[in-house]
């Protein structure tokens, strides 16, 4: 598990590239959450989020954009922005590359999601740990089956599909509301 | 793999968007007519919402580590003087 841990690691945003833009995006994000008689807390907390949904949309196949990436991180920030003061965007204006900008609907999470997640937590961390470095680290089943000490990828393939039945299967029986999927 | 993993694999790529279309249609088909079958695809969608979660979760850390060393570097004073300026105390 020690060589999965640091692959997930290594692929978080720790790159230079990426501190590179924390430098260059953050002074126009401090301006306008000023602007806004924001405090610097809610500027880092806004730009932080607008940081993570940038990172998430760069790993997403055909994210191309046409404006400087810091351009696009404030873009994002006056959205999270207008959704956390639930105010219109009459309020504050936006040019139409930032207009086009959607912020994922899933992006603040539920009460019961975070539970089911703390639960999840406790009860099968190794299980998380492989999907994640599966799904979102991109992670190939040769690589992932080299990590878990597997001799083939027909192994790992069926350690990950293992693990989706028994996250899945937790996930049923501690819903609060588990009626709600037979929907 | 047994049955109930490859039905996991199906259902992992139909949520995913990545089964050929006329497979995808035949397995709506069997959503519409097997409560069960699509109690677990539901329940397997969440598991992937949850995941994403978790990976903001980890990436929010990440950033948040960048934060602490930038703002402790004392090469990057000119950087901290800059976003400072902003929040000066008569704007508190």
């Amino acid at each position: 598990m020690e060589t999965l841990e640091m692959s997930i690691q290594e692929t978080l945003p720790t790159a230079r590239d990426f501190e590179t833009l924390y430098e260059m995006a953050f002074p126009g994000v401090a301006a306008f959450v000023s602007k806004m008689n924001g405090t610097f807390d809610d500027a880092k907390d806004i730009f932080h989020d607008a940081l993570v949904i940038f990172h998430e949309k760069e790993q997403s196949e055909n994210f191309t954009i046409n404006v400087p990436a810091e351009a696009y991180v404030l873009g994002i920030a006056k959205h999270l922005w207008l959704k956390k003061f639930k105010k219109t965007s009459r309020h504050i204006p936006l040019d139409s590359m930032e207009a086009n900008i959607a912020i994922p609907e899933d992006y603040f999470p539920s009460v019961n999601d975070l539970t089911l997640l703390a639960v999840l937590e406790r009860t099968g961390k190794k299980c998380l740990d492989i999907l994640q470095a599966f799904y979102y680290e991109k992670m190939s089943l040769k690589n992932l089956a080299q990590a878990l000490g597997f001799s083939s990828v027909h192994s790992a393939t069926v350690q990950k599909y293992k693990c989706l039945e028994k996250v899945r299967d937790t996930v049923k029986e501690k819903s609060i509301s588990y009626e709600d999927f037979f929907e | 793999m047994r049955t109930s993993l490859n039905d996991l694999r199906a259902a992992e790529q139909y949520i995913l968007g990545t089964m050929p279309l006329d497979e995808a249609l035949v397995f709506q088909a069997r959503l519409l007519t097997n409560p069960t079958l699509r109690c677990k695809v539901n329940l397997q969608r969440k598991v992937y919402t949850l995941l994403r979660i978790r990976q903001r979760r980890h990436v929010k850390a990440a950033v948040e580590d960048m934060h602490e060393q930038l703002f402790a570097d004392p090469t990057k004073a000119a950087f901290q003087e800059q976003i400072f300026s902003f929040f000066n105390p008569e704007k508190l």
